[in-house]
Parts: structure tokens; C-alpha cells; sequence
């Protein structure tokens, strides 16, 4: 009995084994980039603990304890930085999946193919933009010599001191919500739409039959087939809660000092951090900080998910 | 099945590709390698230091820092400075061409890297935080062993940067001049419709500028006379009227730790919580509201001298001497105004602006020590390097130690023109305009001499190596607020700078400002200064 079932066990193995050998192949080189990429480094997460000295090296290095989250806490940073980064997310995602869906619904009744095709293209143009790029527009718009908005838009109005918006933080929220808007809505769009186009035309007709109107139609049949969707770029999202567009918040604000308590988020202070300071041991502590504070937002996303809906968890 | 084992090839293939890549790349990502590595090559070489003459040419490589591009004829010069060192000291120099702008930022990531540099520039970076963390090789062996010319100079000129714990980790180029003055280079352009004050010697104040400014912007609407822009405004470079238009010491360290003002004082204050600075961001903003000011300036992405080139801003702030004098004629053209805001004075800024350095990561330590030494000595070999080749990229005329373009050659089509004035002793070095010959800058020199700040005397540098971490966080302040402060930029003044002034306080500039008049006082005290 112990001898047979030893016996048919290796062979079952061996058979998964041999159905499998080629996915697992197929699989190996992004494994083996994940390992040296993203799980060798991790070792790096010391130096947030280690007054560096170049000539000892990482290992070498004194141990400094917390010394270098001293400057993140004791400054207000780690606040900031951890309320703008996750407000300005929290308000991304809510808007982010308002705006695409409503847009989404509206090309999707636009009959003329024609204007809903150019409609489309036009509105995905800003995504394939660099932020460089756009960082330069929001100039154009916003500098205080030249900028459109305080040499023509305002005089148009009668308004003649100008508004230096890049010393300004009030305009900031704002202008951050707007520009992430205009330049990721197209993509967002495109995933909702091409949704919306795969649902059977039947349920349609069917609602028709029995007199329901547009709005009837969007909110009983679009938006409960566009669930599965929204959940799965929800959950996407909230994943990448505690990181931010880079791009948008250092390029577009073009680094500008007085309104750093609205645009520093986690990744400009790094950076700044870093290329001010040239403190490795500082901007590792604060990297140290992201991924920590990630961690806890993505498993209580997770946590949350699952509670409403089980079956869309991710673990 | 033949599928298959493609499949697995091809997976295998990206595969090792894909370790290949990632481990070239973790390999100079570890600092710990190259550190052990450079320890074990600096040992057998200093056994082997006495028979350096047999034969083998060592090879060196010397960041070449520039802020305009590299010349067509880097390898020419290259090799005409090999002409003469492997002869004499049998070193094969080979030039890093680095923007300024690039050292600033890639050093610390060359260095945690690996990246082999024999000799490091430092250039408007503090070296003391470098050496601090254990990037930079201590001196002293080497220049005892090696650097004899260096150490004379020393004794003579305040070139040397020592830590607190006796050694030394860098060296400065001797000057042509030693001392400062604050001044407003205004174009020649502009001289018809200012009126000046007669004598050249004047200093003027704050209003008096005000006031020619006013002329200027009344008869040129569409110029901005004061030019300051925001990117070229930091914590170790603030070149903002202030910091040249009063007699100001920060000894040594930069503003971040206090300055003493004026000649006589002893008292060492916060330089951003006077009420001079206060009045002069006042006069700023007031400046940047009647238009003198790029409405810009903060944000600009465009320099101050580009700016001026297009005449979009008028003046230059920068010091005043006999070299500077010559370079802003020479940017600025014929009849370029010097408007001197402050007399000529020494304080004890001393070598940390340029700063020579071996770093960890060298490979020849002693062969980079020996061609410092003979750059400083062999004024010839320091010519070439800073100025190319002979009869290619300039030509000696008449006078003693002035140079001119060869026929056909000028500044923007010269092979190799635009190395920073860095090298060796400076008293030897070419000049293209009497001006900035040697007897206006001895002239110059003995005039600052005469007024020295109570640090001057001596020399006095404070000790910062217990504060890097609380300086760093002082400059982040520093940088976060000038750009827009010192443009006159800010809506609200007073509200921007209680913010200032309270960040920098939580930073912990009091306690640094403190341990500061600590030091002096018993520098002073020992030295017998009152």
C-alpha cells in the first residue's frame, strides 16, 4: 500500500513537471529580473541605518540607528510628504474614475464614426505626451511674462496685477488635479470604452422594449457591466497609493520652493533629498519610508476588498 | 517539441542577457567593492614609492570641468600635456571632461559607484562634507612624499583645506589676487542714459542703484537692469547683490553658520535674520514690482548670462577685481560699468570654493599627487592645460604673460578655450588683457590686505565636521526659499519670510551659529586678536 502510493506519487510529479518545464521557462526571465532588480537591492534598505562612509563601505559603515528618519520627522516632512502624496492620490483615483467613465458613455453615443474617432484621438493625444513637455505648456500658460493666462486672459477681464502662480500654493491642488486630468483621462477613456462597446447590444434593446430611458439604460446596464473594470483599475490604484507621478510633481511645479507644502510628495523629496544633499543615508531612509507606509496601504486595501468583495482580492 | 526547446533557448538566452546586464550593473552598485579595492592598490604602491623612476609611465585620470562643452582639440591639449609629464615624472594624464553642472550632482554617485577618478575637482561644492564621508583620500603622506612645491606654497598662501582631525583632503590653485569687492558689472550699452557718480572708487547704495536702474528701465522699457534668476541661486552660491554689496565673512564654511559683518565685528549673527537682509529683500521685492526684475526670475530655466547675452537683463553680479574686471569686459563688451558696492576687504573665504582632491575610488594616488606637484611647479605645463597649445589656440604678444587669439581663431571657434581657472600656481598664468596682468592684481591684493576681517587675521575656518547633518538640513531651507526671496519674487513678503526665517531655526541654525562664536572666540583669544 505505502510502496504503491510511493510509487505513483514521483510519476504525477513528473508529468506536472514535464507540462509545466515550459511555462516556467517562459516565466524565468522576468523572475530572474525581478530577483536582481527589485529583490538583490533590497539589501540597500541598511544604508537607511548606516552613517555612510565612502572608504569603509555599506558594510563597514557605523550603525546609526534612526538618526537618518530624524530629519524626515522632526522637520514636518514625513507628514507633508505622507499627506500630499496620499490626498493627492485618494483625489486621482476618485476623479480619475469619474471623468473617464463619463467620457467613455458619452463617445460611446456619439453616432457619427467619424467625430467619435476624432473625438478619441484627440482626447488620448495628451497621454502619449513626455511631462517635460507638459511641464512647458503649463508654462506657457501660467509664466508670469509671457504666460497666456496673465497677459491675456486676465487683462481680458480687467485684471491687471499679474498672479505669480509658481510662488503661490493656493492655485496648486488645482492646477495638479487639472493637468493629471487632461493628460491621463484619454487613456482611462480607452479602457472603459473599449468595455462598453463589448456589451451585447441586446440588453439594450430589451431595456427599450420595456420603455426604459438613457439614463435608465446607463446606470441598470453600462455602469453595472463596467464593475468587474473599475475594480480591477481600483485596486491597481490603490496599489500604487503611496507612489507618485514624478514627472507631475517636480516638472510640472518646475521645482519651485515656496509652494513645496502642496507639490512634494515622497518621490520629489527623495530626489531633492538626494541631489541636494548628496545624503544616500537620508533619501534611503525616506525611500525606507515609502515602501513601509505602501506596504500597510496595499494590504489594507486588500483587507478592504475583500470585506465588500471577495472574489476581486488580490490575495 | 522542436518548438519547444526554442522556446527554452531563446528563454535562456534573454535569460543570461538579462543577468549579464544586471550584473555589470550591481556590481558597481556596491560601494563596499571598489573601497576594498582601492585600499589593496594603495598599499603594494606606497611600498614601492622610493623607485619611482623605473621606467613604467603610470596612468592617471583628471576630471577636466568645464560649463560650455569640450573643445575639438581635448586629445590635442591632451597629448601636449603628456609631452611634458611623462618625461618628468612619468604620469600619462587622461582628461574626465565634467559639466559643472553634472559635478554637483555625480560625484557621490561616481564615488558610491566606483567610479575610478585620480583627481577630483570640487568646484563650488563644500570638499569638508566629502571628505567627511569618506570619499576623499587623506593628504598628508602623500604631499610630504610627493608635494613638496605644494607644501612651500602653502606656507605662504592659505591654499591647503585640513579637516578637524589634522588632516589634509584638498588644496586650492594659488590666485592671482586674494581678497574681495562687491560689485555690479552694468553694460557699457546703457552709460549715456545712467548718471554715475564721478569717482570710480564710489560705493553705492542699495538706493543709489535703485535709481540707476530706474534710468536704465525708463530708457529701455523692455529691460530688466537687475539680474538675478532663481536656478542660479543656492545654498553654496548666492550671488544676489547682498552677499557682495556688504563687507560679509563666512568663514570658510558659507552662510549657512553664521557670518561676521563688517571688518571690525566679532559677533558672528545670522546673516538672513539681520535687518540689513531684511531691508534688502525689501528693496528686492520693490525692485521686482517696478519691473527690474525678469517677472520670471524664479522659474526661469534660462541663466543669468544668457539673459544678459540677449539683453534681456543688464548687469552681472559678481565680484570686483582685476580678473573678473577683464572677464566682464570681455562677456559684456567695451565700456562695461563697475558699480562697487562695497571697499576692498579680505575675509577668510580661503581655499573651499576650488578644492584639488584624491578620491577613494583613485587607482595611482601617488602618480596623481606628482602631477599636482608639477602642475604647480611647471608653469609652462599649467599654460597648456588651461590654455591648449601654442600658436594653435593663442600666441604671446609684446607684453610679459598677455596672450592673444591666433589670426582666424576667437572665442567661439578656438579648439580648447573653456577650462574654469583652476590650475596650479595662477600667478603664472597668461592673461589676455593687461588688466588682469600680475601688477593690478599685486596692487589689488595689497589693498585688501590692508582690511581684513577680524577672522581674516589668520585665517580662522570653523570646524563644521559635528554639523554636516544639521547644515544639509540648513541648505535644503536655503534652497527651498532663496530662488524665490532673492528674485523679489514672493506675493507676500513678510509672510514668506517668517516661514524663512522659523525653517531655518528649526533646522538648527542657532545651536550651529553658537558652537561657531565658540571656536572664534577661542581662536581669536589665542591668537591675541581684538
Amino acid at each position: 500500500m505505502a510502496s504503491s502510493k510511493a510509487a505513483s506519487k514521483p510519476k504525477k510529479k513528473h508529468i506536472q513537471w514535464k507540462k509545466t518545464i515550459a511555462i516556467y521557462t517562459l516565466l524565468a526571465p522576468a523572475l530572474l529580473y525581478f530577483l536582481f532588480n527589485n529583490y538583490i537591492p533590497m539589501f540597500g534598505i541598511v544604508i537607511a541605518f548606516k552613517r555612510i562612509n565612502y572608504r569603509l563601505g555599506i558594510f563597514k559603515s557605523p550603525w546609526c540607528g534612526l538618526e537618518n528618519f530624524k530629519f524626515l520627522f522632526s522637520s514636518g516632512n514625513a507628514w507633508m510628504i505622507t499627506r500630499n502624496t496620499v490626498l493627492y492620490n485618494l483625489l486621482f483615483i476618485v476623479v480619475g474614475t469619474l471623468f473617464p467613465i463619463v467620457v467613455a458613455i458619452a463617445l460611446n453615443e456619439i453616432r457619427n464614426k467619424f467625430a467619435s474617432k476624432t473625438y478619441q484621438t484627440l482626447i488620448l493625444l495628451p497621454y502619449l505626451m513626455s511631462m517635460v513637455v507638459v511641464s512647458y505648456l503649463v508654462y506657457a500658460f501660467l509664466g508670469g511674462e509671457t504666460g497666456y493666462i496673465n497677459n491675456s486672459i486676465l487683462p481680458a477681464f480687467g485684471v491687471e496685477k499679474k498672479i505669480q502662480f509658481y510662488q503661490e500654493s493656493k492655485y496648486w491642488p488645482f492646477i495638479l488635479l487639472f493637468v493629471n486630468q487632461w493628460k491621463s483621462i484619454g487613456f482611462n477613456m480607452i479602457l472603459y470604452y473599449s468595455n462598453i462597446i463589448g456589451i451585447s447590444p441586446e440588453y439594450y434593446e430589451a431595456a427599450r422594449i420595456d420603455g426604459a430611458n438613457k439614463w435608465q439604460q446607463i446606470t441598470n446596464i453600462t455602469i453595472p457591466s463596467l464593475k468587474p473594470t473599475i475594480i480591477t483599475l481600483l485596486i491597481l490604484s490603490v496599489g500604487r497609493m503611496f507612489y507618485s507621478d514624478f514627472g507631475l510633481f517636480y516638472q510640472v511645479p518646475k521645482n519651485s520652493g515656496l509652494i513645496y507644502n502642496v507639490t512634494q510628495t515622497i518621490d520629489t523629496f527623495v530626489y531633492n533629498t538626494l541631489m541636494n544633499q548628496n545624503n544616500i543615508g537620508m533619501s534611503s531612509a525616506a525611500g525606507f519610508y515609502q515602501s513601509l507606509v505602501g506596504f500597510v496601504l496595499v494590504l489594507t486595501a486588500n483587507a478592504v476588498v475583500k470585506k465588500i468583495s471577495p472574489d476581486d482580492a488580490m490575495f | 517539441m522542436k518548438k519547444r526547446l526554442m522556446a527554452a533557448l531563446l528563454a535562456a538566452v534573454l535569460g543570461t542577457g538579462v543577468l549579464a546586464g544586471c550584473g555589470g550593473g550591481s556590481d558597481s552598485g556596491s560601494a563596499a567593492a571598489p573601497a576594498a579595492e582601492s585600499q589593496e592598490s594603495t598599499e603594494p604602491a606606497a611600498e614601492a614609492a622610493a623607485p619611482a623612476d623605473n621606467g613604467e609611465v603610470k596612468k592617471i585620470i583628471v576630471t577636466w570641468v568645464h560649463y560650455a562643452g569640450v573643445g575639438s582639440d581635448m586629445q590635442a591639449v591632451t597629448d601636449a600635456v603628456n609631452e611634458i609629464t611623462i618625461p618628468e615624472i612619468g604620469v600619462e594624464v587622461e582628461f574626465m571632461p565634467m559639466s559643472i553642472n553634472d559635478t554637483m550632482t555625480k560625484y557621490s554617485t561616481y564615488i558610491a559607484s566606483g567610479e575610478r577618478m585620480d583627481c577630483m575637482l570640487l568646484l563650488f561644492q563644500d570638499p569638508l562634507q566629502y571628505y567627511n564621508n569618506g570619499s576623499l583620500e587623506p593628504l598628508n603622506d602623500l604631499l610630504d612624499t610627493y608635494g613638496q612645491t605644494i607644501k612651500g606654497l602653502a606656507e605662504e598662501f592659505p591654499i591647503t583645506a585640513t579637516a578637524a582631525d589634522g588632516n589634509i583632503y584638498g588644496f586650492a590653485p594659488v590666485d592671482q589676487y586674494y581678497g574681495t569687492q562687491g560689485c555690479v558689472y552694468l553694460k557699457g550699452k546703457y552709460a549715456d542714459v545712467v548718471t554715475l557718480n564721478e569717482d570710480p572708487d564710489h560705493v553705492y547704495t542699495m538706493d543709489e542703484l535703485g535709481e540707476i536702474f530706474a534710468q536704465v528701465k525708463a530708457a529701455y522699457p523692455e529691460v530688466y537692469p537687475y539680474n538675478v534668476v532663481g536656478n542660479g541661486i543656492n545654498a553654496s552660491n548666492i550671488p544676489g547683490l547682498f552677499s557682495g554689496g556688504f563687507v560679509t565673512d563666512n568663514m570658510g564654511s558659507g552662510v549657512h553658520s553664521g557670518v561676521l559683518m563688517g571688518t571690525d565685528s566679532t559677533t558672528i549673527v545670522d546673516l538672513f535674520e539681520t535687518e540689513e537682509y531684511y531691508n534688502y529683500l525689501k528693496t528686492v521685492k520693490e525692485w521686482f514690482d517696478a519691473g527690474y526684475i525678469l517677472p520670471d526670475a524664479a522659474t526661469t530655466d534660462s541663466t543669468g548670462t544668457d539673459l544678459l547675452n540677449s539683453d534681456v537683463t543688464a548687469t552681472a553680479l559678481t565680484a570686483f577685481n582685476p580678473i573678473v574686471y577683464a572677464d566682464e569686459i570681455a562677456n559684456m563688451g567695451e565700456g562695461t560699468i563697475p558699480l562697487k558696492t562695497t571697499v576692498p576687504y579680505y575675509a577668510s573665504t580661503a581655499a573651499g570654493l576650488v578644492t584639488w582632491t584624491i578620491p577613494v575610488t583613485a587607482q595611482e594616488p601617488e602618480a596623481a599627487m606628482k602631477f599636482y606637484n608639477l602642475v604647480y611647479s611647471n608653469a609652462d605645463l599649467m599654460n597648456t592645460i588651461m590654455w591648449g597649445i601654442e600658436g594653435k589656440h593663442f600666441v604671446k604678444t609684446d607684453e610679459e604673460g598677455v596672450i592673444a587669439f591666433p589670426e582666424g581663431v576667437d572665442a567661439s571657434n578656438s579648439g580648447y578655450y573653456n577650462t574654469f581657472g583652476v590650475w596650479g600656481d595662477r600667478r603664472d598664468q597668461y592673461v589676455w588683457d593687461p588688466i588682469a596682468g600680475k601688477e593690478p592684481n599685486e596692487a589689488y591684493t595689497a589693498l585688501t590686505m590692508a582690511n581684513k576681517t577680524k577672522a581674516g587675521i589668520g585665517n580662522y575656518q570653523f570646524d563644521t565636521s559635528a554639523f554636516t547633518g544639521q547644515l544639509a538640513n540648513i541648505d535644503t531651507v536655503l534652497n527651498q526659499y532663496l530662488p524665490t526671496l532673492e528674485t523679489g519674487s514672493a506675493p507676500d513678503l513678510d509672510d514668506a519670510y517668517n516661514k524663512f526665517i522659523s525653517a531655518l531655526k528649526s533646522a538648527g541654525i542657532d545651536t550651529i551659529i553658537a558652537e561657531n562664536q565658540k571656536q572664534l572666540d577661542a581662536y581669536l583669544e589665542a591668537n591675541g586678536i581684538q
